[in-house]
């Protein structure tokens, strides 16, 4: 094992189509890695959210084998990581304002007032209205489509003050400009933290090329 | 075929089955009492709220009006077998309320209304992958999930349990006193003097470990429901069955520990 301060590191990972896979991010960086096909979006998808150990090789997260600490320890990890799925990831059985602030109000005290500032800011660069942003907060997520699941994820972990941010697919299925937005903003939610690590899982479609970030990684 | 219709081979697997919920709901029983301090994190404690609300607040309506009915129904039974005896009756109506009645018509309507809503819920959100996401958060789905359920429904059967007994005594003695010519505080007051602490002691007793039972059997089914959309019915069936049987063993093993 070498000693590195990668906030985001594979080595040698074999897991499924996946043969192989090494890239690390440093901190500070972006990096957008684009997968061939759904099979390998899976298999990574599943690596970088704790999921699944891979048959051989290593995951790094902020510096620490995810699959080597204890279950107690990888939770404390993930807490220093927001991760925005392509599915959303929402509870079901909570309204969107109550997915927005489950980790937040989970792992820290916050203030109402000023969380409901920032929710209505950021519902406003993803093109809302306020009054829209309000009606959306008291829907529960079944009742959205996949590209509103992906935004409130994107404000669930804009609201974190994580290390590191992976965005899977967080492009897919948006219209050209309000991607083009998401592309600006989440690029000034990664400089917002010093050192803070952004990955980008992408599709591997025009759109990814149009993706500004400091390393591309190519995952077959 | 043969491994289906084999005796043996379906007595061990429920062998299997029984001893892995046991030690399940053990682990979860466990688990819930270590952590709940979690109950401080302001979600966990929300959800608790809520399964106060509705295990504990929305059946009290549906608790009343059976206990309103039992308490007459018991009265209408003991009257016709004893006369105007107000002591026996009292005596009675004492045995069968608070010592079985109360507890078990209470552990069997929280099954009916939260069992199988427990499990479905859980068994949705585990063959969805919303404990993998919890987990993604940071977040031990046990600690959010199971530890303010258990508590909640434990709580709320307890309280649940005090209030049907209260009522199905208060409107049973009301009704013999229409039917008798023995007033309403002469059968009160029969009834006060032969409770006892133990009796209501082990009615507390009764209601929080029909509680955690039911709570854990909902939970242990619905978080351990994987595979497809048709593993949430079959959990809520699991745990409703199992719960009404192993409340009706436990009710047994507590009566004839401290009353026999």
């Amino acid at each position: 094992m070498r000693f590195s301060s990668d906030m985001i590191r594979l080595e040698g990972v074999w897991s499924g189509p996946l043969h192989g896979l090494s890239f690390d991010v440093a901190p500070g960086t972006s990096a957008k890695i684009v997968v061939a096909s759904e099979e390998r979006h899976t298999a990574l998808q599943r690596l970088l959210f704790g999921l699944l150990p891979p048959e051989r090789g290593e995951v790094y997260l902020l510096n620490e084998p995810v699959y080597r600490l204890p279950a107690q320890e990888r939770l404390r990890l993930f807490r220093r990581v927001a991760i925005v799925p392509e599915g959303g990831g929402l509870i079901s059985n909570l309204k969107v304002w109550e997915n927005i602030l489950l980790p937040r109000a989970y792992h820290a005290a916050f203030d109402d007032a000023e969380i409901e500032t920032r929710i209505l800011g950021l519902f406003r660069e993803f093109g809302f209205g306020d009054q829209d942003t309000a009606r959306l907060m008291g829907r529960l997520p079944d009742t959205l489509p996949a590209h509103e699941k992906r935004l409130i994820a994107l404000a669930r972990a804009m609201l974190t003050d994580a290390d590191v941010v992976i965005y899977d697919y967080l492009f897919s299925g948006l219209e050209r400009k309000v991607a083009m937005d998401l592309v600006a903003l989440t690029g000034e939610f990664q400089r917002r933290k010093t050192g803070r690590a952004s990955l980008h899982v992408c599709a591997d479609d025009a759109f990814a090329t149009l993706i500004a970030v400091d390393q591309s990684i190519g995952a077959g | 075929v043969s491994a289906v219709t084999d005796p043996i081979d379906i007595v061990g697997r429920s062998f299997l089955r029984t001893v892995a919920y046991a030690r399940g709901v053990d682990a979860l029983v466990r688990y819930a009492i270590w952590h709940a301090r979690a109950l401080s994190i302001p979600p966990v404690r929300r959800v608790f709220q809520k399964q106060i609300y509705f295990t504990g607040i929305e059946a009290l309506g549906a608790v009343g009006v059976i206990a309103m009915l039992a308490g007459i129904v018991i009265t209408t039974q003991i009257t016709s077998l004893v006369g105007q005896n107000a002591r026996l009756m009292a005596n009675i109506l004492l045995w069968t309320i608070v010592r079985e009645l109360g507890p078990l018509l209470t552990a069997i309507i929280i099954v009916a209304r939260s069992s199988s809503a427990t499990a479905s819920e859980l068994a949705t959100m585990s063959i969805r992958g919303e404990l993998d996401s919890l987990r993604v958060l940071g977040i031990e789905p046990n600690e959010y999930l199971v530890v303010p359920r258990i508590l909640g429904i434990t709580a709320s059967v307890a309280v649940v349990t005090f209030y049907f007994q209260a009522i199905a005594i208060v409107v049973g003695l009301a009704y013999a006193s229409l039917v008798q010519p023995i007033s309403f505080s002469e059968n009160l007051s029969g009834v006060m003097s032969a409770l006892t602490i133990q009796e209501v002691l082990v009615s507390l007793l009764k209601g929080v470990v029909f509680g955690l039972l039911i709570s854990a059997t909902s939970c242990f089914y619905g978080v351990s429901a994987s595979g497809s959309v048709t593993a949430v019915p079959r959990a809520a069936t699991k745990a409703v069955m199992r719960n009404l049987i192993m409340v009706f063993v436990l009710d047994g093993v507590i009566t004839y520990a401290f009353f026999i």
